[in-house]
Order: C-alpha cells, then structure tokens, then sequence
C-alpha cells in the first residue's frame, strides 16, 4: 500500500514539472476594435494635408496600418467650411483648392467613414517666433593631428593630416509674448556649398538642447527634469514675456590633409578645402497640442527594449477626437549663420 | 434655616456617601499568561461576572480591573484555552496573575463578557485577530506556512499578481501598511520577490490586522497596521521546533535561561534553493564550457528574543530580527591568455532591534518604554574583468547600485485603566530617520601599454535626514452596557529639509450592542503618511525605493469611514458585514516614460501626485473553535486614481483605476482536525482580473524628423488608458494534510500539500508574442507564424512535503 502512494506521489511531481506554463488568450473584443488615426502637420508655407489610416490590433499580422482612402474629409477655417481634402494617393488627402492656412487661424479638419465613423480635430496656427539676434560666443580652437601608424617606411608614424575644431556657443536671442502660452521647437543643421555654391550638401550637427537649460549655462535656477528634449522641443514656462537667450554648445571640425587617401585629395589645404559652410537654423513656433504630442513620441522613441519592463507605459497626446494621431501647426524663423573662423592655417 | 439645613445635610451625606462609595472600588492587576510556557496572552478577556464589568489584557499580557468592594466571580477567556474562574472577596488592591490552560479542542467560544476587543461587543472594527494555530493551517507554497500569504485570504486584502510582493488593503498601495514586529516597522516583509514574508510563524505570539477604525496609537500609514508579537519563549522547559521542507529547513528553540525569570526565544529560516540548483548548473557549466559557472538564490531569517522578569513590576526584553536574500551568478572563461570573468550579486534585508521596558507604575497605570533600530537595504553589484596576462593587459569594470532606509526610535506608551469604563492610553515617540533614496557608483580600471587608467563617478540622490514626532491618547470608554466608544487622537510632525508637517488626526470607532449577540459599529479615521515606496507600475521588485516626503512632495493623507454589523451565531461563528469609503491625497505615481533605472536626476522628478479613493463591501464568517474551523470572505470593491494637477497629469487628467482594483474576491478556507494524528485543511480562492496596462492596438505615428535624413520609423502603440487592461480570472485550489505521531521525545509530522490542486494556469504576466505552430495567411499564401497575446503561468499544480518535529 505504501508503494502505491510512493508512485502516486512521483507521477504527481511529474505531472506538475511537465505541465504547459505557457498559453494563449484572446483579447476582449472592444480593446481590439479598430479606429480612424489622422496625421497632419500645418503651416503656411504648404498646403494644407492631412494622412487617413486605421488602426489595427497587436496581434495583427499585417505590418503596415491600412490606408483609409474612401473618407470624406472636410476643412473648416475659424469656425467656416472653406471646402474639402481629395484624396490623392496611399490615405494621403490634400486641400482641393490649395489652401494654405495663416497665422492665427483655427483650422478644423473632420475625416467621416462609413464603417469607422467620424473623427475631428483642431488647431491654431501660431505666430512666428520674434528673434532678435543670432551670433556665436566664446569661440575656442583646437588642433589634433593625425597619425599614420605605420608610416611610409612601415616603422615610424608619419603625420598625414590634421583637425582644426572649434567649439562655440550659438547665442539665439528671442522674445517670448507674454500673454499666452508658447511652445518651439529649434530644428538646425549644416550646410556646405561646394564647386562655388552649385552643390549643397546637407549633415547633421550634434547638440543637446538640455544644454541650454543647465542652470549653470543660463545662470537661472531651473527645475530639473528628467525630459531629453528628445525632438528639441521647448515651452516657455522659464522665461515667460522676457528675451532670453538659447546658449548651445556646437562643435565643428574640419580636416586638412597631407596626404592622398581616399576622402582627400593630395596636398589639400584650407585655400583648397571647401570653406563655405553654415549653420541652418529654423526657430518653429509650434502649437501646443503639437508640443505635448512631440513630447509623448519623445519619451516613447526615447525608450529601449531593455527600459521597457521597467520604465512605465507611455500614452501618446492625441488631440483627434473619435480616433486618434495629431493634427498640429507650427511657423518657422529661419537664419543661416556662415561658419567661418579666422586663423583656419595650420599652426 | 431648617430647610437649608435639611437641603445642605443631604447634600453633604450624598456627597459623602459617594466617597464612601468610590473608596471602596479596589484594583486587580496582573497578568494573564499560559501556564504551560509562561508566554503571556494578549486581548485576554478578563470579566466579573458579578458586576458585570470587565477589560481586555494589553500587548504585554496586562490588565488592570477596578471593581466594588466585595464578592467577586472573575472569569478569564482566551480563544484556544480553556476559561479559568475565580471566587474570592475583595477587599484591597490586589495583583493577581492569571494562568491559563491550553485547550487543543474547543468545543465552544468560551470567551465571553468583553470577548475580546475586536469581537461583537468589543467597539474596534475593520480589525481581525486570527490564531496564529489556525493561520498554520492554512496550505501554502512549497508547504511553507506564511502568516501574510494567509492574511492575504481575508476580506479587503489582496495580494498582488501570482504568489508575489503585495499586501494591499481596501485600495491602497503596497507601501501604506505599516508592518510591526514587537512594535518595530518592518519596512520590506519580502522574500523572494515575495512568495514568502520574513514572518517566521513558529516565532509568532499574535498577529492582528487592522483595516480600518485605526486607534489613535498606530499612525503613519495610510491603509493598515499589521502588528506581529514575537513569543517571549517557554519559562518552564526548554521546547523546540524543527522543520524540512521542499526549499526550506526552519528551526524554533525556546526556553529558560538560568532560571524561569529569564527566557529566550530563537527561530531560524534558510532555504536551499542555490543547492538545489548546482546539478543544473554542472551540466550547464560542462556543456557550455564554462571555467566557472555558480549561481543561486537563498534567504534567510533569524529572530531572537530574550525577556527577563525582574519583578512582578519590571520586565525587560530585547529582541533582534536579521533577514536576508541573495541572488548571485558568476561565470568564468579562459582561453589561451585572455580570461573574462563576469559577476552579478543581488542583495536585500532587513536589521531590526529593540529593547522593551515594561513597568507598573501602579495598578492602574502600566508603562511601556521602547527603543529600536530598523534598517532594510538594497545593494546591487555588477562586475566584469577581461585580462591577458601575456601582455598584462585587463580591463575591470565595477558598478554598484545601492538604496536604502534606517530609523531610530525611541517611543513610550502608557495604559491607564482607572475605572472599567475606562481603557485609557497615551503616549509618544521620536524617530529619527535616514533615507538613501538611491545611489549608483561606478569603478573602470585599464591597464594597457604599462599605463593605467581609473575613473570612478558616483550619482544620485544624498541622504535625507528627517525627523518625526508622534503624541497620542486614545480612551476606550463605555456608556451604560450598550454603547461603547474609542476616541482619540493622534498628533504627528514631520521635519525634513528645513520644513515642518504637521498633522491632528482624530480616530472614532463606535460599537451599539443590538442583542447579545448583535452589534452596529462604525468608525472614522484619518491618517497622514511621510514615507512612500516608488514601485514600477509592470513589476514590484526589492528595487523599489522608499524616499521621504520633501519640500515638493507633500504627506499623503487618507480618510476613512465605515461601518457594519457583527454577529456571534450561537457562540460558534463570527459573522459580520462591512463598507468602507476611503479618499486619499497626495498619493505618487511615476509618470509616463519614467524609470527608476535612468539616474541622472532626482526621483522628484520622475512622480506625479494626485489623489484616489476606494469603497467597498466585505462579507466575513468564521469558526475559530470546533473540529472544523476556517472562514469564508467576500470582498466588493472598487478603486480609482485622478492625477489631474497641472503638469502632473497622467491618462490626459482623467480617472484610471488603480494598479490593484479588484472587482470580487472571494476566499474559503477549511480545517478539519479528524482526531490527534490527522488533520487537513483546504482553500479555494476567485478574484476577478488584476489591471494591468497593455498595448491593444497600434496605429500610423506622424513622421517626425528629428535631424537630417533621420527619423523613427514603426508604428505607435495604443493604450487607452492606464490600467486599461483586465487579466483572466484568478482561482486556485490549496490542499494539505498533516499525519502526527506521537514519539518518544515529542511530535513528528508528516505534511503533504498540493498547491494549485486543479492546476489552474493563473496569469502571471501577459506579453505579445507569436503563434507555437505556422498558419497560412490567405493573403498571401505563405505559412507565417501570427501575433499572439499569451499569459505565463508561474506555479502550475505544485506538491510538496515536509517533516517537522516538536518536543
């Protein structure tokens, strides 16, 4: 009898250690239940567009969002119907009488779809951000020398080139209204123009816009966050009404080479290197739903898959109502800045 | 003149005879304790039978009754011992200690007059004062009893997801409860992620619950209190407890030291699972072709106390808790010249002391002086070190998390009884605490070319002083016989960086005695809390900080109302139906995106704070006597959160519910002890989904450049809201039985229990992941494995057995 209970008591554990911890579950029918997402983003230097998609369920295995191109999409300005959006092509739906909206309007859009209902949203186009100066400070040179680690004859290094950096401060000096709430958003990047200006060419330049805000920058006292500005959006809550001044640390750098390799050309010098490079720069005054939807996809587009067990859900700002996606507004100042240094010669 | 005479000579003769009246009241005092291991009893009912009036013994087994002179039948009850009677006439203060008998089988609740406080008569409610003998009972996991995971069974307290960390009662979160072992805060009762408190049962005396109706003395959390008294050890013989199980082996040995004045009570707790682990990992170390692989994972608990009676008057106690938990890997490669060494250690406890005075000032007035230490910490180490010793070359990196809390205490409590109308007590108490919300350290040493190369960088947060100072009186008053009232009030201030809270508090629980066996309760509290525990909204894990309110961050406070009625059906059952409202502000959550891994700013900064409030009803009937015992619970509650301040929202300022909103919970548990050698008990548990926030859909993002040429790519996911997401259905069956065995030299027994008996694949986690077999997708035409929502079960039907012998 005890043998039996002893076989009973194995085939149990057995059963326990072999037992699927694994299974599959079905969603609850209306978490899974599909809605209109508009995207569109304004201003006056273009038509006005919006993209019509659905969404779908996590478990679809469709890879891109279905494009919506059977809506009815109509267009209303400060309160008035100023027409419709055809569609053109892939969801995409442009103003039928080009409309380009200005500066202080409400513009309104609604998408209507027999099978996913109506959805609508909402925004004003904001003034151009007033900047007042744009210059460089606190300009500083470094040379580095370039290495051959193994030379000519194969045993000492030989020098083949050198760097000139140069690291500054961008001084944006801008006025801020005071009676309202503003939001920007500063979007920069260099230009070269070789063989006389006929060819541009355009690169990223690196910055951090939490630089600006460092207390030791701005000699403010600033609540610390702990937002990255990820897509260099701003608001005005530290100098609401006043001129303040943006101070961003820039690096540039540019090589001269002794040598020929395969990026310069033999002899180069800072006569035969390009030389006219500048700083673009657009100062976007941007809308507040705009802001807060750019701050949500910052923190999301932030994030890594080792973060995501431990960093909180997020939720994307969406100002559409009946669907979801954003409708936003924005202005650009543009000033381009040479980047030119005196005493560019090797020292 | 004759009549003013007449008027002032009644007068002076009814004052005179109330004098003479009131000095002939006389007090008995003493204590009321087990006579077979001297161990005292708390909430003892100690009642005249006569005069009907009656008290209850304090947490040191005390109590004071002042009766009429004269023939006295005084009746002393405890649940679990048989009642002791006493026939004498008093005549003069007298100190009388009362010993009682322990029954192994009740056959009735003979505890009667006062019952105890938290029964039909007494006036606390949403309390509960299990047995710790029937909280034994209860089948747990692994066969490890655990006082929490049973209390976790009872109406209005939910655990978290599967088997882990969380102890959330009527809707708050895991760090409003206040934890009290012998009066000490325990600040993390977690092992292993929580399938397991740090409470030793075999150490335990007496373990209460308050939800509710909070007396004026506790304070400084939110939701409950849940007070946990250590046994103060055998004063006759020297007794023990060994016990084996699937992971653990436990120890309890208790006794007198020197003489029956001094005794000593010593448990002790380890598991095995890091040697149950190394065949594993042999066979993965040849496999791999490790040089070194070790890994484990173990716990461990110490509990000692030592009392000792000077007197009737003086006692003296010290005891001491030590617990802790290590999770460790290394793994070691070689190779011609180079090895590569990798580490990760993993450790968290708690230290907890306290030195305890008990004195009588009189017989009336009892002292209690207490000071204590309590420190938990957290401390993760990672290491790496890649060296060639052909060249001398290594590149060592350390990096070292740490956080955590220390308190030092010294408080004193006073219980008055001047009349039996009256339970007077009032005290106070400071606290000095230090917290380290979190600080990461980091240690990179090269070596190469003869030169070497350190930078070491430390960040976040210093440590905070604070100070806290606690006053408080409470009275346990009756009026007539069927009203009775605790009313106090409990004053706190907390000082940290420069500033000062302050909070009143008041407390009011009131009792109407309907019939004999029927009672009405309500009561009111308001509670203000300084600590709080920043836990990650997917997971709970010993990372999880406790920081101080700040200079920015206000107190929590909560108010809480409820009432009830209670019913003994024929002294054999407690039945008793409850609602409660409770609203809460200033609680903390961490905001969108937030982690509490990124450390380059302050916690501060992470938190929104708002407000939430929870209601509910709860069912509870229990029998604690008999052969067959247990409780059936039901609980019905809702709870929802609104961070809605400027700046501070969360879900765009609407309402969410809460992490744990549970909409029923249901929890039935049975014993049966069918005669001295076999018992068994079982339990069955419901409660509908936990929420959970889950990714439902995605949709198209607005293509957003962030510099040239460059921007995300991919679609958004969509949540609804926080919390949007219900896990299935929870239930679970629990089996156990016990086979005793009288032997020479004591009890051995025999446990076999069956956790998950019907091997329920309760959720765990939910994750997206993808079909286990191909399909074809019409559209086309190819096999492809579909997006699938899937649920890990942790503890599927699990069997376990243990040995444990008593003498």
């Amino acid at each position: 009898m005890k043998k039996i209970y002893r076989i009973l008591f194995f085939l149990v554990v057995l059963a326990g250690s072999l037992s699927s911890c694994e299974n599959e579950i079905k969603f609850h029918e209306g978490d899974i239940t599909p809605f209109m997402v508009m995207n569109g983003l304004l201003s006056p230097d273009s038509v006005i567009s919006v993209d019509l998609s659905e969404s779908m369920s996590v478990i679809d295995p469709r890879g891109e969002c279905p494009r919506m191109e059977d809506a009815e999409v109509k267009l209303y300005v400060d309160g008035q119907l100023r027409g419709t959006l055809v569609h053109t092509s892939a969801g995409h739906y442009v103003s039928a009488s080009g409309f380009t909206p200005a500066v202080g309007q409400h513009i309104a859009i609604t998408a209507a779809n027999t099978r996913l209902g109506s959805i609508g949203g909402a925004s004003t186009m904001p003034a151009v951000a007033r900047i007042d100066s744009v210059a460089f400070g606190n300009v500083k040179k470094t040379v580095e020398y370039r290495l051959d680690e193994n030379g000519d004859n194969g045993t000492e290094p030989d020098t083949i080139g050198y760097f000139v950096n140069y690291t500054f401060n961008l001084n944006l000096t801008f006025t801020d209204p005071a009676e309202e709430a503003n939001f920007y958003r500063l979007m920069m990047h260099k230009r070269t123009y070789e063989n006389d200006s006929s060819w541009v060419t355009i690169e990223s330049i690196v910055y951090d816009l939490k630089d600006a805000f460092n207390p030791d920058v701005t000699g403010e006292l600033i609540e610390t966050t702990d937002y990255t500005y990820y897509y260099n959006e701003f608001d005005d809550k530290i100098f609401n009404g006043t001129t303040f001044t943006l101070r961003i640390p820039l690096e540039v750098s540019r090589y001269y080479s002794y040598v020929t390799d395969y990026t310069h050309s033999s002899q180069s010098t800072p006569e035969t290197e390009e030389k006219d490079k500048e700083l673009y720069i657009d100062l976007q005054s941007i809308s507040s739903d705009y802001f807060h939807y750019l701050r949500a996809r910052g923190k999301v587009d932030n994030s890594s898959i080792i973060n995501d067990l431990f960093t909180e859900p997020i939720q994307i700002y969406t100002n559409i109502e009946g669907g979801n996606g954003i409708l936003g507004c924005y202005t650009s100042n543009i000033r381009k800045i040479p980047l030119t240094f005196t005493d560019d010669t090797e020292p | 003149m004759a009549q003013r005479f007449g008027t002032s000579s009644i007068l002076f003769l009814l004052l005179f005879h109330s004098f003479a009246v009131w000095s002939q009241r006389h007090t008995i005092s003493g204590y009321v304790t087990d006579r077979q291991s001297g161990e005292t009893l708390i909430s003892a009912s100690v009642f005249d039978l006569r005069s009907s009036q009656g008290m209850t013994s304090n947490s040191y087994g005390f109590y004071s009754l002042t009766l009429p002179a004269g023939e006295v039948e005084l009746r002393c009850s405890y649940v679990g011992y048989a009642p002791l009677t006493l026939h004498f006439t008093l005549t003069k203060d007298t100190t009388l200690n009362l010993q009682l008998d322990e029954e192994t089988l009740l056959k009735e609740i003979t505890v009667v007059g006062q019952r105890n406080e938290l029964g039909v008569t007494g006036s606390q409610m949403s309390s509960l004062e299990i047995p710790v003998a029937q909280l034994k009972t209860v089948p747990a996991l692994f066969g490890e009893t655990d006082v929490v995971k049973a209390l976790q069974l009872l109406p209005g307290v939910q655990d978290g997801t599967e088997g882990t960390a969380g102890f959330y009662v009527r809707g708050g979160g895991p760090d409003e409860n206040l934890f009290l072992l012998d009066g000490v805060p325990v600040y993390n009762i977690n092992h292993l992620g929580g399938f397991f408190s740090v409470f030793n049962a075999d150490a335990i005396k007496n373990v209460t619950l308050y939800k509710g109706g909070f007396p004026a003395r506790f304070g400084g959390r939110l939701s409950s209190v849940l007070d946990v008294r250590m046994k103060d050890g055998n004063n006759q013989k020297l007794k023990g407890d060994i016990s084996v199980g699937l992971i653990a082996a436990k120890i309890n040995l208790e006794g007198p030291l020197f003489n029956e004045k001094t005794t000593f009570n010593i448990s002790a707790r380890r598991t095995w699972l890091d040697l149950l682990a190394q065949p594993v990992l042999w066979v993965m170390k040849a496999s791999e072709d490790y040089d070194k692989l070790r890994a484990g994972y173990h716990f461990y608990d110490l509990n000692a106390k030592v009392s000792h009676k000077f007197s009737d008057k003086d006692r003296l106690f010290l005891s001491f808790y030590m617990g802790d938990d290590d999770v460790n890997a290394r793994i070691k490669n070689s190779w011609d010249n180079y090895s590569e060494n990798m580490g990760m250690n993993w450790d968290w406890g708690n230290l907890i002391g306290a030195l305890r005075w008990n004195h009588m000032i009189n017989n009336r007035l009892f002292m209690n002086a207490t000071a204590t230490y309590t420190q938990y910490r957290f401390k993760l180490n990672n290491t790496f070190r890649d060296e060639n010793t052909a060249n001398g070359t290594f590149y060592d990196v350390r990096m070292e998390q740490h956080s955590g809390i220390h308190d030092l205490t010294a408080k004193m409590d006073f219980d008055y009884a001047p009349v039996p109308n009256h339970d007077i007590k009032f005290g106070g108490g400071y606290t000095l605490h230090k917290f380290r919300p979190g600080v990461s350290s980091s240690k990179i040493e090269n070596r190469e070319e003869g030169t070497n190369h350190i930078q070491e960088s430390q960040i976040g947060d210093e440590p905070v002083l604070a100070h806290e100072l606690t006053i408080y009186a409470e009275d346990n008053l009756s009026i007539g016989s069927l009203f009775k009232v605790n009313a106090g009030l409990h004053y706190s201030s907390f000082n940290v960086q420069q500033k000062w809270y302050h909070s009143l508090q008041p407390r009011l629980s009131m009792r109407l005695l309907l019939t004999d066996d029927l009672s009405f309760k309500s009561g009111y509290a308001y509670m203000q809390q300084y600590i709080h525990l920043l836990s990650n909204n997917n997971i709970s894990l010993p990372t999880d900080l406790w920081v101080p309110v700040t200079r920015r961050i206000e107190p929590m406070s909560a108010h809480q109302v409820s009432a009830g009625f209670f019913y003994n059906l024929l002294d054999l059952f407690d039945l008793s139906v409850e609602g409660y409202y409770k609203s809460m502000d200033n609680l903390i959550e961490y905001k969108d995106g937030a982690s509490f891994l990124s450390s380059d700013t302050g916690w501060e900064d992470k938190i929104s704070c708002g407000r939430g409030w929870s209601y509910g009803v709860e069912f509870l009937a229990q029998k604690s006597v008999g052969r067959t015992t247990g409780w059936i619970g039901y609980t019905w509650s809702k709870s929802e959160r609104l961070f809605d301040r400027p700046g501070q929202e969360l879900n765009f300022g609407r309402v969410f519910p809460a992490k744990y909103d549970r909409r029923h919970d249901i929890s039935i548990v049975v014993a049966h002890k069918f005669n001295e050698k076999i018992d068994i008990a079982g339990t069955w548990v419901f409660s509908t989904g936990n929420a959970a926030t889950l990714a439902t859909q995605v949709y198209d993002p607005l293509v957003v450049k962030k510099e040239e040429g460059w921007w995300h790519s991919g679609n958004l996911s969509y949540v609804s809201q926080r919390n949007n997401y219900r896990y299935p259905a929870y239930h679970r069956l629990d089996l156990g039985i016990n086979f005793h065995k009288q032997k020479k030299h004591g009890i051995r027994t025999w446990n076999i229990s069956l956790y998950n008996a019907y091997n329920s694949m309760n959720p765990f986690l939910l994750y997206l992941s993808t079909s286990d077999e191909a399909v074809l997708d019409p559209t086309t035409g190819q096999y492809v494995y579909k997006p699938v929502l899937k649920k890990l079960t942790l503890f599927p039907i699990i069997p376990s057995v243990s040995y444990s012998f008593k003498f």
